[in-house]
Formats: C-alpha cells, sequence, structure tokens
C-alpha cells in the first residue's frame, strides 16, 4: 500500500469518465495524481464510500487542510483519505486555525474580504508543553501557483500558554494570545491568496518549533468601491462674550480611520472642511442636514463625484446635538446626508480622545439603509430581524470576533473585538462596531453606489 | 470544448433535476451553466453530476474559482475544476 501526505492542489470530476482527478502534494508544482473512478461493478457501499472519499477532498482543499491518502502500490486509485492528516511527531505546538480578519470574521471565513482593506491573518497555536512559550513567527503567502510566495512577519509576540491549549475562543479574544501577520497592500489585491506557516520559533531562545495539524487556507478578496465621505465641520458660536466651537483635527483623523478600519470599503475617499453654521444655535440636526443637503446639491451641480456622502460634524465644546439622517434610504441614495456630535467624551468606552468616529459611522450607516435593530433604548426600525441577542457582534458560540486592525499614526494599536462585548454599530449600546448583519449590508449597498 | 473560469455567483437547485450555476468574474458578468440529471444516465454520472453541485456549493461558499468544461453550444457542464492557488 502506498501513502502520501499533502496538500489538495486540484480537484477535477469528469462525468464521461465517471471520476475525480487529485493532486495532492506540497505545492501546486509538486503534486500527485490520485483518482477515485466509479463503476458499474460497484456496490452500494462502494459507490458511498468513493463519494465520500471525494467530498471529504473537496472540504480538506477548501479548507486548506493536509490529507494523508492511501492506495494500493502501483495504482493511482485512492482507497482511503483522512484529513487533515495525522500530526507530526507529537509536536508541542498544533494549529488550532487561521483566520484571516479586516473587521468582523469567523473560522470560515465567511465575511467576504475586501480588496486593499487592511487585513491581519491571525494564527491561533496550542501548547502542549508543561511550561509557557512566547513565540514569533512568518507566514509565506503567495496569489497563485505561479506568484513568488512573499514572506511575512508577525507584528508581535504570542505567549502560548498551556492553561489555554486548545481554547480557540479564549485566543480569539485577545490579540495577544495570536500571532497577527498584518498582510503587505499587495497580497490584498483582488483575487485568491493562500496561507502558510513559514515558521514559528521560540522567541526566547530563537529555536524552530514544529508545528502540528498544518493548515494552509486559501481565502479571496472581493474588489469594491471605495467610500467616499466628504465631512464637514460645523463652525459656530456660543455664550458671552462669544466663543467659538469646532470639531479638533483628531475628530476628523479618527473618524477618517475608523471608518478605514470598520466599513467594508477598501479605500476610503475623503475630504475635509470647516464651514459656519447657518442655523442659530442651539440648532438640531435636521437644520445641519438642510445646509448639507443645499451644499451637496451645488457641489454636485459642479460636478462632484455623486456617490459622495456627506457628513456634518458638530463639536459638543457649546452645546450637545443629538445626530440624525435626513432619511435612511432603502434604495441606494447618496445624496441622504447626516450629522452628528463630537467631543472628547469616552461614553464609558471609547478612551481614544473622540466619540465622533463610531457616531459618523452611526449615522453614516443610516445614509447605506441601515435601521435601528432595536437595542439599548433604540426604536426597533429593522424588522428583518438582526440575528444575535443583545445587538451583539456574535451568537452565545462566538462565532464571530470583531478585529480592529488599529491605526498606528493615530497610536490605536491592533484589537480583538469578542462579539459578546462588542456591539453593532446600529444599536445604541456601548462598545460599537460592525457586526456581520451590518457589515455585509454595507457592503452590499457600496457595491450597488459603486456600479 | 468550451471552459468557463470564475467564481460561482450563485447557484439554484431545483426538483426538477436541473442545477443553474452562474459562473463568472461577478454577478453582472456571469455564464449561466447547468448540471442536468437525465433518465439516461449510468448511476455512476448520476452520482458525479451530484457531487458536481456539492462541489459548486463548497466553492461558492468559499469563494473559490473553478472551471467549469461545457459543450461550445452547450450549457452542461460535463466536468468541473476547483484550481490551485
Amino acid at each position: 500500500m502506498a501513502e502520501t501526505t499533502g496538500f489538495v492542489q486540484e480537484l477535477k470530476w469528469d462525468v464521461a469518465d465517471a471520476a475525480v482527478i487529485a493532486l495532492i502534494g506540497d505545492d501546486p508544482g509538486n503534486a500527485e495524481a490520485f483518482k477515485i473512478v466509479i463503476s458499474p461493478a460497484d456496490s452500494d457501499t462502494a459507490l458511498s464510500a468513493k463519494r465520500a472519499i471525494g467530498r471529504l477532498l473537496a472540504h480538506a482543499m477548501l479548507r486548506g487542510w493536509e490529507v494523508f491518502v492511501t492506495c494500493p502500490d502501483g495504482d493511482a486509485e485512492l482507497s482511503s483519505v483522512e484529513a487533515p492528516a495525522s500530526a507530526v511527531a507529537q509536536p508541542s505546538v498544533e494549529l488550532d486555525g487561521i483566520e484571516v480578519t479586516q473587521a468582523i470574521q469567523d473560522m470560515s471565513q465567511s465575511i467576504p474580504l475586501v480588496a486593499g482593506k487592511p487585513t491581519v491573518a491571525r494564527v491561533y497555536l496550542s501548547n502542549y508543553s508543561a511550561a509557557p512559550v512566547t513565540v514569533t513567527g512568518v507566514l509565506s503567502v503567495r496569489t497563485s501557483p505561479s506568484a513568488p510566495a512573499v514572506q511575512v512577519a508577525a507584528a508581535g509576540l504570542a505567549v502560548l500558554d498551556p492553561a489555554r491549549a486548545g481554547n480557540l475562543a479564549a485566543a480569539r479574544d485577545n490579540v495577544l494570545y495570536s500571532l497577527n501577520f498584518p498582510l503587505p497592500y499587495a497580497q490584498t489585491a483582488e483575487g485568491p491568496l493562500t496561507v502558510a506557516i513559514a515558521s514559528v520559533t521560540d522567541a526566547v531562545t530563537g529555536a524552530a518549533l514544529t508545528v502540528g495539524h498544518e493548515r494552509r487556507p486559501t481565502v479571496r478578496f472581493l474588489a469594491s468601491p471605495p467610500l467616499r465621505v466628504r465631512v464637514l465641520g460645523m463652525r459656530y458660536q456660543q455664550g458671552s462674550p462669544p466663543v467659538t466651537f469646532i470639531p479638533s483635527s483628531l475628530d476628523f483623523d479618527l473618524l477618517e480611520s475608523w471608518l478605514a478600519r470598520a466599513y467594508p470599503a477598501g479605500q476610503v475617499v475623503s475630504s475635509r472642511v470647516i464651514i459656519d453654521a447657518t442655523a442659530a444655535v442651539q440648532f438640531s440636526c435636521s437644520d445641519i442636514n438642510a445646509q448639507l443637503a443645499a451644499i451637496r446639491a451645488l457641489d454636485m451641480s459642479a460636478g462632484a463625484d455623486p456617490r459622495t456622502h456627506y457628513y456634518g460634524m458638530v463639536s459638543d465644546g457649546g452645546f450637545f446635538m443629538r445626530g440624525c439622517a435626513a432619511g435612511i434610504p432603502a434604495t441606494a441614495d447618496p445624496s441622504t446626508v447626516a450629522s452628528g456630535p463630537t467631543g472628547p467624551g469616552t461614553w464609558g468606552w471609547d478612551t481614544d480622545g473622540s466619540y465622533g468616529d463610531w457616531y459618523g459611522g452611526h449615522e453614516l450607516g443610516h445614509t447605506f439603509g441601515r435601521l435601528h435593530p432595536g437595542f439599548c433604548g433604540e426604536s426597533k426600525d429593522d424588522l428583518k430581524g438582526y440575528p444575535f441577542p443583545g445587538g451583539e457582534l456574535a451568537d452565545s458560540d462566538g462565532s464571530f470576533v470583531g478585529f480592529d486592525v488599529g491605526d498606528p499614526v493615530l497610536g490605536l494599536p491592533m484589537t480583538a473585538l469578542p462579539g459578546q462585548t462588542w456591539t453593532d454599530v446600529m444599536t445604541y449600546c456601548e462598545r460599537e462596531w460592525l457586526s456581520p448583519y451590518t457589515y455585509r449590508g454595507i457592503l452590499d449597498r457600496l457595491m450597488i453606489e459603486g456600479a | 470544448m468550451a471552459e468557463t473560469t470564475g467564481l460561482v455567483q450563485q447557484l439554484k437547485v431545483d426538483t426538477s433535476g436541473v442545477a443553474y450555476a452562474y459562473i463568472g468574474a461577478n454577478l453582472s458578468n456571469v455564464t449561466a451553466l447547468t448540471v442536468q440529471r437525465s433518465a439516461g444516465d449510468t448511476r455512476e454520472q448520476a452520482s458525479l453530476k451530484d457531487d458536481i453541485v456539492d462541489a459548486l456549493a463548497a466553492a461558492m461558499v468559499a469563494y473559490r474559482q473553478v472551471s467549469a468544461v461545457h459543450g461550445d453550444t452547450d450549457s452542461e457542464i460535463t466536468e468541473l475544476i476547483i484550481e490551485p492557488v
């Protein structure tokens, strides 16, 4: 009996020959052909087994799992398939999974990846030895069989505590428990990307560690239109003697950064300007929205990009202006404007120096047709049924975990956002981020607006 | 023979025994292909066709590109390949 261990590089189903051909090996250029042939002589049991082998090969290929196959000597017809392949020499470090995330993701990679958007591959490892080990590593990624592999270094170290071995949920919920690899921009171009571990080393001793249960998932980046937004800071005076209030540079910076990190767009095309609010203080968001709509109409008639969303930001230095959108368009309509407050308040959880970022993300969400799902004191306007309890990012199984790739320019670190702690941006709850539900909804609307 | 390559953008399976696969670069640029069970199929061909529909579904949810071989003027898939990356 011949035995082979490798990754399923290609699968082909041939109706005329009633056969499945599998290329199995370490890489596409170094793979051996195997087959499953269904014959009229096969019993029902044999037919069922052969089909199961074919399905297992397909799942292993699409998940990037290594397989162990056997066939008779001198014959390429498969007798058995084992996936994942047996662990290599009982290594102390085992791979629990690789998750490629941009803002929200699950281990099935069910959330589409957007080309050009900052992306992090998170590698989850378990340590089954007696003592904790601190590791670093290198990933190898490639975009096609003929493209050169690109090596990507981990952004930091990960401490692998045996007490957490096998606890994937704990690893996903804490950025320090995974090796995190920010992918180079060129590796996030539209198309596929195969991710493999090149090395994992003990960061203290420099010794290379053998990793068991290796997997090499392939993900795909989809093209999406840019998010186009013009942010207008509204200047107003209040008090006696009058004091002028405008949003700070940090307010603008953090809003633009938050949209780039959280929204499903590969590029945020933004511009900013300070203008005088024409309504008297204490004006409302409806007053500001009316002024914005008029400005936008003038800009459009002057040739501005009609896909641009307009957002007015109002400093809360003088008074707090509650935010709102001028409408919630059921179909794509970038002419719908919105406005909201900004300032340094933390709201009990946001310590980056401005709350105008997620607040702006909420109001702009309305301009992309997103409704309130009905949590934490808001009206329940979205009757399609928000999928998770309490407005959270995930169900009780914690399948989805948010991830903030951070912004080094603004001093914001990479952060994992546990799905049962963080909530959807369209709620009124604390710790706001985009749920899978809202992420997909905005992505769909962006695609339509950009078409 | 012709070959259509792209992502499985949409899959429709109905009880008449026909599965429709819309394959292409994006939703607005697809080729509609079929996997059709017929009374003349051998048991082996019928099972292969079922497995092709399974593979189309798996490739679709994994955003994985496929190549489907079909006749020049015929939409019926005779071979399906999930390609290496």
